[in-house]
């Protein structure tokens, strides 16, 4: 609370009034005591006008050209008012305000900082503008308030909590070739209604049959019937619409960055699944304007969740509004050691929750940070002797601790058996107990300190971790439920911590990398479980599903050519249902296209080994790995690609730009006049 | 590099000339001024001489170059002056205690007065010029948003100040005439009695000031963090404990975890197979 500027105000003064004291001087006293009067009579009044402070409200609204919204659209542009109340009638200190812009947007102009003393009649107010990213939540956290007297000798830092979740819906880009939404004449079928060359009840003549018993008397046609002297009946076509069910791989895979590569398109795509989401909404987007039915089935590694082809804008937006909500998720792995997120995490905190880390009430005590260690049991450790001597400092504790026992309790019992047995034996072991009982203790425990000692001078970083990682502890603890004992549990636990910690951020937005690999070299995020759950979702839409449906698979099977067969399965079943599915495999944003057609896996590998050789050991370490990357994801898709090829179904890379046009062209011919697998 | 970095880094905190010639940051400098001027008046009425300039040369020094240790040092300045400016001996109070000193004059007054007006306008102008808020750790350089904006300056604000001068200065004469003016107990030392006595008000105005602080700060406590500080005095009291037992369980789960890893699906895993 006190600056540093008011430290050596406060320090002068007393200086002052101490000399003026000691001297005597009646001068110097005086002066001291206005100075120290005028201090404290400050410090008292900021004290009183601090509880108005904390007290202030957070007015937000967010704006398009014409009036509020509650949804934003990825890609635009959009107005934020913020406006700061006081309550109360007593006048408040000096305030910054600003407002913390969240992840998800990107700052236009305007300006996100206000100062001056608000008042009940006067908020302060303050407009500015932002740029929504790739789709998925905005939270607006709330304002950061700096209040400090005139003088700037005292300070408080406030954060007003306004939470504001806001879904940034997919941007619906329009199509060049739009199809008519309208019907224009009689002839044509109305939007979404589509001509099937299946025997039905159209009004288009599909065949002439011979009359069967139970046919309706007013499909007889009558002039073919008298040509030809025995009833003939008419076929009509059927009237159908489209059908076309999108599933959306929102599994870890696609949650977590790129591994390589930091192209401009890995500005606008940070992960695979915005590429996705775009292509999904591409999709919904197209259908809907001629009115073809469209559903969604969003699934990762736990379940799936699934909506009926249907059509109309309420079914839109909320297709659209799930779909943000799975492009908010980030990526969760219990397994990542804590540290890599603590960092962030602790500077999060102490941004938006800086009244949970004071002292007073999440305290960091000295003797846990210089005498004891926490997390001893980690799931590996870093750092080597350094890092395992500081996390099992209280294991020395209590190995001094039993010496000092034992080397009491040793020679007392001997001394007490040596008065009911006089042997020789006895009196050596005691000799002995006596001489080298005293050496331990002072063994253990000068060893103890000298490792104590080191642990001091060389664990700064780790004192501080602890210190970030207990203050974070007690607050993922009390926000989770797991208050009184889950404190000890989350400093102990690293496991339970990193997965409280990945949920702390990830509620907040905040968005973080973790390691793709384990420390043993497997691929973390590679979740062979979503096979199944897709596999199953996809038997459930074609068992609800009625005939000449689309499914388009938008899902990462990169390198999970082990686990395919159940989807294998339930795609041989739609197909034979006379079904089509599409494959769409998203692609590292940065990565290298796969090659087209024409060229194989190694048609730019093909001036011959030793050139290979050569141009690879030319390359620095970094390119090296992404080069070894890049024809890994390579060689992986090819091989999905044949596999799905077997089937006759097509598999596209989502990075390139052919997917919606694809689909849409596949959807073209469903609702042109042929059935596809007839 | 790091040298000129950290120049640049000042030059860029440095107000700029705009600043500078704004109508509020011209007056807290006149204003600064003034006090200095009649610091200089007060001293030299003392008999000190020359000497009398060396807190105002201090002090626009730092009024020039905005510097934040300006008012400490014209105060540290002044206690030297006034504190060695006789012989360098201890000298007891004078026979009869501190009631025998005559009161204060009106130089002393003023010279009260004059020192509180440097170091408010002085601490003012800092707030117009560098900043207002002290810079955040990790970011040695001063924004712009850490300043105190000139143009939220009002006329009512100087009135304040002018008005809030003599009124602390008559405060400290009164507190001074109240811990002077008691006669010390029987056996207590005459010459000490008012500094004891000033020494505990101030204690006990500080330890009233602090405990109506925390209460303050209790009551409008959120739910979240009355919820903490339960949670941390618990843990406090019982934090070896429970440190104990969470380090077993957390030992007992991984190498359960390792075990079932080395040794294939689990009982559970093949019995659903």
């Amino acid at each position: 609370m006190l600056t540093s500027r008011g430290c050596w105000c406060l320090f002068s003064v007393l200086v002052i009034l101490s000399l003026g004291l000691l001297r005597p001087s009646q001068t110097l006293t005086l002066l001291g005591l206005t100075l120290l009067l005028w201090f404290a009579g400050q410090w008292l009044w900021f004290l009183v006008r601090l509880s108005g402070v904390r007290r202030l409200h957070v007015r937000r609204e967010v704006w398009d050209d014409r009036s509020v919204v509650t949804t934003l659209w990825a890609g635009q542009t959009f107005e934020v008012r913020m406006r700061l109340v006081a309550e109360g009638r007593l006048s408040l200190p000096h305030i910054a305000a600003a407002d913390r812009l969240p992840f998800a947007v990107e700052h236009i102009d305007g300006s996100l900082h206000v100062q001056g003393i608000v008042s009940a009649k006067e908020p302060l107010e303050t407009t500015y503008r932002i740029r929504c990213g790739p789709a998925g939540l905005v939270r607006f956290e709330g304002v950061r308030i700096e209040a400090a007297d005139w003088q700037g000798l005292f300070y408080y830092v406030h954060f007003v909590h306004a939470v504001v979740v806001l879904p940034i819906l997919p941007l619906l880009m329009p199509r060049t070739s739009q199809p008519a939404s309208l019907k224009r004449h009689n002839l044509l079928l109305p939007p979404g209604i589509h001509r099937f060359r299946c025997p039905g009840s159209g009004s288009e003549l599909l065949d002439l049959r011979d009359y069967l018993p139970g046919d309706p008397p007013r499909t007889i046609a009558w002039k073919v019937s008298a040509r030809r002297d025995r009833l003939i009946t008419k076929e009509f076509e059927s009237e159908v619409p489209v059908r076309c069910t999108l599933f959306v791989d929102a599994s870890n895979s696609v949650r977590v960055p790129a591994p390589c590569g930091a192209g401009p398109q890995q500005i606008r795509y940070g992960k695979a699944l915005d590429r996705l989401i775009d292509i999904a909404a591409g999709v919904l987007q197209a259908n809907a304007s001629i009115r073809d039915l469209t559903g969604l089935c969003l699934f990762d590694e736990y379940g799936a969740s699934y909506i009926a082809p249907a059509r109309g804008s309420t079914h839109r937006t909320e297709c659209l509004r799930l779909l943000a909500a799975a492009a908010a998720r980030l990526p969760d792995q219990p397994t990542v050691p804590p540290d890599h997120l603590l960092p962030l995490a602790y500077s999060f905190a102490a941004e938006v929750y800086p009244e949970l880390l004071r002292p007073a009430v999440n305290s960091v005590p000295l003797a846990m940070i210089w005498l004891e260690g926490f997390s001893g049991y980690a799931r590996r450790l870093h750092g080597g002797l350094l890092e395992l001597l500081h996390r099992r400092k209280s294991a020395l504790r209590t190995l001094c601790w039993w010496t000092s026992f034992w080397a009491l309790v040793l020679p007392v019992s001997l001394l007490l058996a040596r008065t009911l047995f006089r042997t020789r034996a006895l009196d050596n072991s005691l000799l002995i107990i006596l001489f080298f009982a005293p050496l331990a203790v002072l063994a253990a425990w000068g060893g103890t300190i000298f490792l104590f000692g080191v642990d001091a001078v060389v664990g700064r970083s780790k004192r501080r971790r602890d210190r970030w990682r207990k203050q974070l502890a007690a607050i993922v603890s009390a926000r989770y439920g797991l208050a009184p004992g889950g404190l000890a549990v989350l400093l102990e636990d690293d496991d339970a911590f990193s997965r409280l910690l990945q949920r702390f951020l990830s509620e907040h937005q905040v968005p973080y990398t973790l390691p793709l690999y384990s420390p043993e070299g497997r691929y973390l995020f590679a979740a062979t479980e979503k096979i199944t759950v897709l596999a199953d979702a996809l038997v459930r839409a074609v068992g609800r599903g009625r005939d000449n449906e689309l499914f388009v698979l938008l899902a990462d099977l990169l390198e999970l050519d082990d686990a395919l067969d159940p989807l294998l399965r339930a795609v041989r079943v739609a197909l034979g249902r006379h079904h089509q599915v599409v494959l769409i495999c998203p692609w590292p944003p940065g990565l290298d296209l796969p090659p087209t057609r024409g060229q194989g896996p190694g048609a730019g590998d093909a001036k011959g080994p030793s050139s290979l050789a050569l141009g690879l050991s030319a390359l620095g370490p970094q390119q090296l790995w992404d080069h070894v990357t890049t024809q890994r994801f390579h060689r992986a898709y090819q091989r999905l690609r044949r596999t799905f090829a077997r089937l006759g179904v097509a598999v596209l890379c989502a990075a390139e730009e052919e997917p919606v046009p694809l689909v849409l062209r596949r959807l073209e011919r469903l609702r042109s006049l042929g059935r596809p697998h007839s | 590099m790091s040298k000129a970095k950290n120049r640049k880094r000042k030059a860029e905190t440095r107000s700029s000339p705009e600043l500078r010639s704004h109508p509020a940051v011209r007056n807290y400098t006149l204003f600064c001024l003034s006090a200095l001027f009649l610091i200089v008046v007060c001293l030299a009425d003392r008999g000190l001489a020359w000497w009398c300039l060396v807190p105002a040369l201090i002090g626009c020094l730092a009024l020039l170059t905005h510097w934040d240790y300006g008012p400490p040092l014209v105060l540290l300045s002044l206690a030297g002056l006034l504190g060695f400016s006789g012989p360098l001996r201890y000298r007891s109070p004078p026979p009869g205690g501190w009631s025998r000193f005559p009161t204060a004059s009106l130089m002393d007054l003023g010279l009260c007065i004059a020192v509180l007006a440097y170091v408010l306008g002085h601490y003012r102008l800092l707030s117009l010029t560098r900043y207002i808020f002290p810079p955040r750790l990790g970011r040695p350089r001063v924004e712009a948003t850490q300043r105190r904006s000139a143009d939220l300056v009002t006329g009512r604000e100087t009135t304040f100040l002018g008005l809030a001068l003599p009124l602390w200065a008559g405060l400290a004469v009164l507190v001074w005439g109240w811990v002077t003016e008691e006669a010390a107990p029987r056996n207590a030392p005459l010459e000490w009695w008012p500094v004891l006595r000033l020494v505990w008000a101030i204690l006990a105005v500080l330890a009233v000031a602090g405990v109506t602080a925390s209460y303050l700060r209790q009551t409008t406590a959120t739910p979240e963090e009355g919820l903490l500080y339960l949670q941390d005095q618990c843990w406090r009291l019982m934090r070896r404990e429970q440190g104990l037992l969470n380090r077993w369980l957390t030992w007992a789960r991984l190498r359960a975890q390792r075990k079932q890893r080395f040794s294939g699906p689990s009982l559970e895993t093949r019995r659903q197979s």
